[in-house]
């Protein structure tokens, strides 16, 4: 086999000679930073040129001015620079996680708090129905027209308007009202709530996708606008020129703007972004790397190739920890560094028990407390955890991040603690004498459990097909062996990935596997609180969502839980929202689990070439509503 | 000279089968062909015995353990040695050295430790072929896999050449509306890549079938929609024969049209159909490989030659741990097995080559 | 007595010109044919674009907006319309050159397969090329060595070829040459061509990289092809006619190349139009394990994501192909073979 290919390979490579190189990265020559030079050489030129204003009149009186308190951070870079990235979907959602976060308040790099962003000051009133928020003056588009108060205005408008398929978000909505929305002048929003609604600041900083939302390019869009084009019928072309990974010619916030897309999306160029608002410690305006050229590679392996090649500058996801070995060894002849950021998972994967299963005999046993702890203490979680993570994660119950800032105090912490051990332990025995103990003591020929009801205890897994992702495979197997001991007949399905969704969104399923990792429980409640048809509470999220009309009524404990969350909606102190949290904690710790877990704690690797400066050597990736890396500002990274 | 009783014997008459059994006794390949695949087939049936270990048995302290040596010496026997495991620090992987200490005896034809009948069992670590990620033998999952690989995809060949030939003969030797019919048929059946054609299938088969009936029906399906290819091929040789003297002349002598299919264009086509199916058997191995890396053939924790190549599809594989490539000499021996079978049969059974 | 042979011929080139303009008319109602199969089997698995679009999105972001917002693109892509309702929409579109916009990408089908369908055909011809340039003549040799060492090595490693699965090797070249010569092949082009306007130069890059996947796809077909065209030349070589040639006194290779080959190509030529779709899959499979960007990768991901605008116009284009590789295959056929006759 082996010497068929090279064979072939003597005989076609010859002919063609020599090959290429590995791309050539612009090198900037000197050693020192000029503090005098605030703006990239290129823009410099163009202003030169006349073809763009000069730098006071691009950036705002008061740019925000890019932190840098995490150990990595070498200091101010050097201008130019094309980084080389890869993206495994052409939605772009790792890079929007690293470019595409603009919104008007941010979370601070380890999600402990807020910070300002395009905003530079919000304020609510007494009881929290209207909040008030000041947007820099001077912030221009990147194609120079100022961002105003219109821009969040006319999204709002077209989440009014009917003809728009944008609706009011539910932070919007208070006791089922939309907010009332009002801006006295260009750098002012004003938010009126028929009722307290203290976590909207939180929601404007979550995650990339709302700020990409509410950030419109009025101007550019009113020619596609129905009600200001009278060749216009509908939203159709609107809403299609509105997204941004598809349309270069929409103007944008980002440090980093698309200029071309090949393709369809295989192949993206980004380029620096003239009105850029953020700037150093020197008042340098950011970013310092010119361009940006992300490729579509679908396939994980091509992408271990890729990194081995050296042909990535720096990669944060969308690289899998199975191959670690490989990129530890690659480091050299790569020209590389490894930097181990932080999942912040609670459970790798959480496995969810459906709390609504639809065979009621089913559903009986697993809202049986003693059923569902029997089930946790018959995993075998080292095994798990040395056969689909080498060894590097931490047996632990499926708990949220840990960093998380609900658990920053000492009460927190030692309550986290306790969260973490409930039901953690590999103990067969105990496993065997709870399900006694509920009455399931009669066994069939082959020695499995029968139910109250004479069949034989038999749970269905979902498992998404291997070739994805293989570990869940493999995870699935353990875990069923650990309950095939304990008398429980696991059936392993593994339907074509659509289907398995769909399960999952109907409740139709019995168990599932999810990765769980959430940082803030104020914001995306549903791994400890049932508020939306997903996770452990399909059908009882379902009825919290659609405020009754779909779903299954609570009942017992789940309304408990339901109670504490609507509470943590109206309350105005933090320090009394993080009380409550942690009341819900001690709920699955004292009535749970409610789903099970397995192993936590994954290091995410994190690829960074030499050349590349300033990178944080820890941080945090796991949810994708904290937007990690981009709170840590990586228009401050350079290459050198 | 040749002896009266020798011509009698040679004008004796011999059943067209016999004779192609004669034929086919000669050709050494051929036979060695039929019992290799009798060897893999029996050894599939009763794979409980041929494998020497659990092939589902997780053990994480053996995980990507190398392929290890039987050895022999006068005073113990068959025996193995042990391993000293140790974990790189850097890795993370297990490595292992041979103990050479500490030596397992090798047991042939007798009950192991879990009372099971095996033809070739230890306690050591006799893993012939390596380990998986999981610590599992891969000798003993090859041997299981062979199960599903090598059954699933005969009758669907055995479909798809019945198929293709009767209609293919038909459309070429009967001409006229049938044939375009047949024809247009043939067109739009196989002009569906089969791929996305077993993909929309694979999703749309009923949720409750377990991944093998899934499979069977899939196999059956696609057969069913590929004898396009075969039916092709026999139309243009019928037409060729269709031509020739012999045919005119039969049909002038006043056969019918059944005897002259049968008995003049079928055994020209015979060696052609031979050869298609015999590549079709591999074909279709090949395809559950292909399929089950997209996640639509045998999933786990069923296992196949497939299921065993696609996990073995990384580069740390490829770098590290080679030995998990192995399943692909199963493939390759079944299919050349497979070859040399057809190619005897077809020497065998077309008299004129 | 010139007259009447020319004319024999003219009326044969008629009967051909007639048979081909037949064969393209009757090809339309087969392609409508599996436009409607296609487009319903698409929409055969359980959900639609969005149900998946929406588990994606949460998967992904752990957020799916509001329902309200959702409900309203199922309006805008015409999800809830009967499937008659959805395939005239399609189907219409056709006299315009437009094909559907596709709901993963956003963008126009025709614009999203012009770019990719080159790269695709590059791929395809090049296979089809490779395979038969390589198996006609080792096939020819094998069968005149029948038995003897030639004949068994290349059966040997004709059998090797035809099994190994395409996915594999694709992957193990690549990380063969990678090793061995520390050359990156991966795509379709370098650095330093990707993006660059067409000129000579990229044309070469493209080849360099052009010939993995070429070499890989066509593996498969070249071994069975060589096995066919062997068996075929076996057969044609013991007829009566070459006993013929050689008895007149013809040179071996003359007898074998001239007459023997000529004839045993034939059912290979009928085959080159079902080679079609074999090397297609092959393409799209190692297209989608290399990352190429070519229409293999596309195709896959529209029937998982069910973009049926995108899918069936894609499994349409497909089917055309092939149904013209059979009207060639047929064409070549009968100009290779004249006893055969097209007007019974």
């Amino acid at each position: 086999m082996i010497l068929i290919k090279y064979f072939l390979l003597i005989i076609i490579a010859s002919s063609f000679g020599c090959v290429d190189t590995k791309g050539k990265i612009e090198e900037i020559p000197g050693e020192f930073i000029n503090t005098l030079e605030k703006e990239a050489p290129i823009l410099a030129a163009k202003v030169r040129d006349g073809k763009i204003p000069s730098l006071s009149e691009r950036i705002p009186q008061n740019p925000l001015v890019a932190k840098h308190d995490y150990i990595g951070y070498e200091g101010p870079g050097v201008y130019g620079g094309t980084w080389r990235h890869f993206h495994n979907d052409t939605n772009l959602g790792p890079w929007k996680m690293i470019g595409g976060y603009v919104p008007l308040i941010r979370w601070n790099r380890m999600t402990s708090g807020l910070e300002p962003g395009l905003a530079e000051s919000w304020r609510f009133n007494e009881d929290g129905t209207e909040l008030t928020i000041k947007i820099r003056e001077g912030i221009r588009w990147s194609d120079g027209n100022y961002y105003t108060s219109k821009s969040f205005k006319s999204w709002y408008e077209l989440c009014l308007d009917k003809r728009h398929r944008f609706s009011p978000p539910m932070w919007c909505m208070v006791d089922g009202k939309p907010m009332k929305l009002e801006t006295p002048d260009d750098h002012t929003i004003v938010m009126r709530f028929s009722g307290p609604n203290w976590l909207v600041p939180l929601w404007l900083a979550t995650g990339f996708w709302w700020n990409e939302e509410y950030n419109i390019p009025e101007h550019y869009l009113k020619r596609f606008h129905p009600d200001y084009n009278p060749e216009i019928k509908d939203f159709v072309l609107y809403e299609k020129q509105n997204i941004t990974h598809r349309n270069p010619e929409r103007p944008s916030l980002w440090p980093w703007v698309i200029t071309s897309i090949e393709q369809g999306g295989f192949r993206v160029i980004l380029e620096r972004n003239p009105y850029y608002f953020v700037v150093d410690d020197y008042g340098r305006q950011l970013p310092y790397i010119d361009r940006v050229v992300t490729t579509l590679v679908p396939e994980s392996q091509i992408r271990v190739l890729r990194v081995l090649a050296g042909e990535v500058d720096c990669q944060f996801r969308d690289l899998e920890l199975r191959d670690l070995n490989l990129f530890v060894e690659g480091k050299e002849p790569g020209d590389y560094d490894i930097k181990m950021w932080e999942s912040a998972s609670g459970a790798e994967p959480a496995i969810n028990l459906n709390w609504s299963d639809n065979d009621l005999v089913l559903r009986g046993l697993i809202r049986n407390q003693r059923f569902r702890k029997a089930l946790a203490m018959s995993i075998d979680r080292q095994k798990v955890n040395e056969v689909a993570y080498k060894g590097l994660l931490e047996p632990q119950a499926a708990t949220i991040s840990q960093e998380s800032w609900h658990f920053l105090d000492e009460r927190g912490i030692f309550l986290f603690e306790q969260w973490k051990k409930t039901d953690a332990n590999f103990d067969l025995v105990k496993a065997n004498s709870l399900l006694d103990q509920i009455g399931l003591i009669k066994r069939d020929k082959e020695g499995f459990r029968l139910r109250p009801d004479g069949k034989r205890l038999s749970i269905v897994m979902d498992i998404p097909a291997a070739s994805h992702i293989s570990h869940e495979n493999d995870i699935g197997l353990i875990v069923a062996e650990g309950w095939r001991k304990i008398g429980i007949d696991v059936i392993i399905y593994t339907p074509p990935g659509a289907e398995l969704k769909l399960r999952r969104d109907l409740g139709n399923f019995t168990v599932h596997l999810h990765g769980e990792a959430e940082m803030d429980l104020f914001t995306y409640p549903d791994w400890v609180f049932p508020t939306s048809g997903r996770y452990w509470h399909p059908k009882v999220g379902k009825w919290y969502e659609t405020g009754g009309e779909k779903g299954e009524k609570p009942t017992g404990v789940m309304v408990e839980l339901l109670n504490i969350y609507d509470l943590i909606k109206k309350e105005k102190d933090i320090d009394i929202r993080h009380e409550l949290v942690h009341k819900a904690i001690k709920i699955h710790i004292e009535d749970g689990p409610f789903h099970l877990g397995t192993v936590g704690r994954k290091p995410f690797p994190v690829i960074v070439k030499n050349n590349f400066h300033n990178v944080p050597n820890k941080g945090i990736l796991g949810p994708w509503a904290i937007v990690g890396p981009a709170t840590s500002f990586p228009e401050q990274f350079y290459i050198q | 000279m040749v002896e009266h009783s020798q011509i009698l014997k040679t004008n004796d008459f011999l059943s067209y089968r016999t004779l192609i059994w004669r034929r086919f006794r000669k050709n050494r390949m051929g036979i060695i062909a039929l019992v290799i695949l009798g060897i893999f087939y029996f050894s599939a049936v009763f794979a409980e015995y041929f494998a020497p270990y659990d092939h589902k048995e997780i053990q994480i302290h053996r995980r990507h353990v190398p392929p290890q040596k039987i050895y022999y010496n006068l005073s113990d026997g068959l025996y193995v040695h042990g391993l000293i495991t140790t974990k790189n620090p850097k890795t993370l992987e297990l490595e292992y050295k041979k103990n050479s200490n500490k030596t397992f005896p090798v047991w042939f034809l007798s009950w192991d430790l879990k009372g099971n009948f095996k033809l070739l069992h230890s306690e050591g670590p006799m893993h012939l072929l390596g380990t998986d990620r999981m610590g599992r033998d891969l000798l003993s999952r090859i041997i299981h896999g062979s199960r599903v690989s090598l059954t699933v995809g005969i009758i669907g060949v055995l479909i798809s050449i019945l198929l293709g030939s009767i209609l293919g003969t038909l459309s070429g030797y009967l001409g006229g509306w049938i044939d375009h019919l047949l024809q247009r048929l043939i067109e739009i059946v196989s002009s569906f890549p089969p791929i996305p054609l077993w993909m929309a299938l694979g999703a749309a088969l009923p949720a409750t079938w377990t991944s093998i009936e899934t499979y069977f029906a899939i196999t059956i399906i696609l057969s069913i929609i590929s004898w396009g290819g075969l039916a092709r091929e026999v139309r243009g040789k019928v037409l060729v024969y269709r031509e020739q003297d012999y045919t005119l002349a039969a049909l002038s002598a006043g056969a019918s049209n059944w005897y002259i299919i049968s008995r003049h264009l079928l055994p020209g086509c015979y060696s052609h159909i031979i050869v298609i199916g015999t590549l079709a058997i591999p074909f279709m191995i090949l395809s559950e490989t292909a399929l089950s890396f997209l996640g639509l053939g045998i999933r786990p924790p069923m296992t196949s030659w497939g299921v065993l190549l696609e996990e073995a599809q990384r580069v740390t594989v490829l770098l590290h741990y080679p030995w998990l490539l192995f399943p692909a000499a199963p493939v390759l021996i079944i299919v050349i097995a497979f070859n040399f079978l057809g190619d005897a049969l077809r020497d065998a059974a077309d008299p004129y080559s | 007595m010139a007259d009447h042979l020319n004319f024999k011929e003219a009326h044969q080139k008629l009967i051909m010109i007639r048979y081909i303009i037949y064969r393209l008319l009757v090809s339309i109602p087969t392609l409508l044919a599996i436009s409607i199969i296609g487009f319903g089997i698409i929409q055969l698995p359980e959900g639609d674009f969005l149900d998946r679009k929406i588990q994606e999105l949460e998967e992904m972001y752990g957020d799916s907006s509001s329902l309200a917002q959702i409900e309203g693109l199922r309006d805008r892509y015409g999800l809830d319309e009967p499937m008659w309702k959805q395939y005239f929409t399609w189907i219409s579109g056709f006299v315009v050159g437009d094909f559907g916009e596709s709901f993963e990408y956003e963008q126009e089908v025709n614009r999203l397969i012009w770019d990719r369908l080159l790269f695709t055909i590059m791929i395809a011809l090049g296979s089809l090329l490779f395979t038969y340039i390589v198996a006609i003549p080792v096939g020819i040799i094998a069968a005149t060595h029948q038995y003897r060492l030639a004949d068994n090595l290349l059966s040997f490693l004709s059998f090797i070829g035809m099994s190994l699965p395409g996915f594999l090797v694709a992957l193990g070249l690549m990380v063969f040459v990678f090793n061995s010569f520390q050359i990156p092949l991966f795509g379709l082009f370098s650095a330093q061509y990707e993006g660059a306007p067409w000129s000579w130069d990229k044309f070469l890059d493209l080849l360099k990289h052009l010939w993995i996947p070429v070499v890989v796809v066509g593996l498969n077909g070249t071994a069975g092809l060589m096995r066919i065209m062997r068996a075929n030349l076996l057969d044609v070589l013991g007829q009566q006619f070459v006993l013929t040639a050689r008895a007149k006194g013809l040179r071996e290779l003359t007898v074998v190349i001239r007459h023997a080959a000529r004839i045993a190509i034939n059912p290979l030529i009928s085959i080159l139009g079902m080679s079609l779709p074999n090397i297609l899959s092959g393409a799209t499979i190692v297209s989608i394990v290399l990352g190429l960007p070519t229409i293999g990768p596309l195709l896959l991901r529209s029937l998982i994501t069910e973009d049926i605008y995108l899918a069936s116009t894609l499994l349409l284009m497909f089917s055309l192909l092939l149904i013209i590789g059979n009207i060639i295959a047929d064409i070549l056929l009968a100009w290779a073979d004249p006893r055969i006759r097209f007007d019974k």
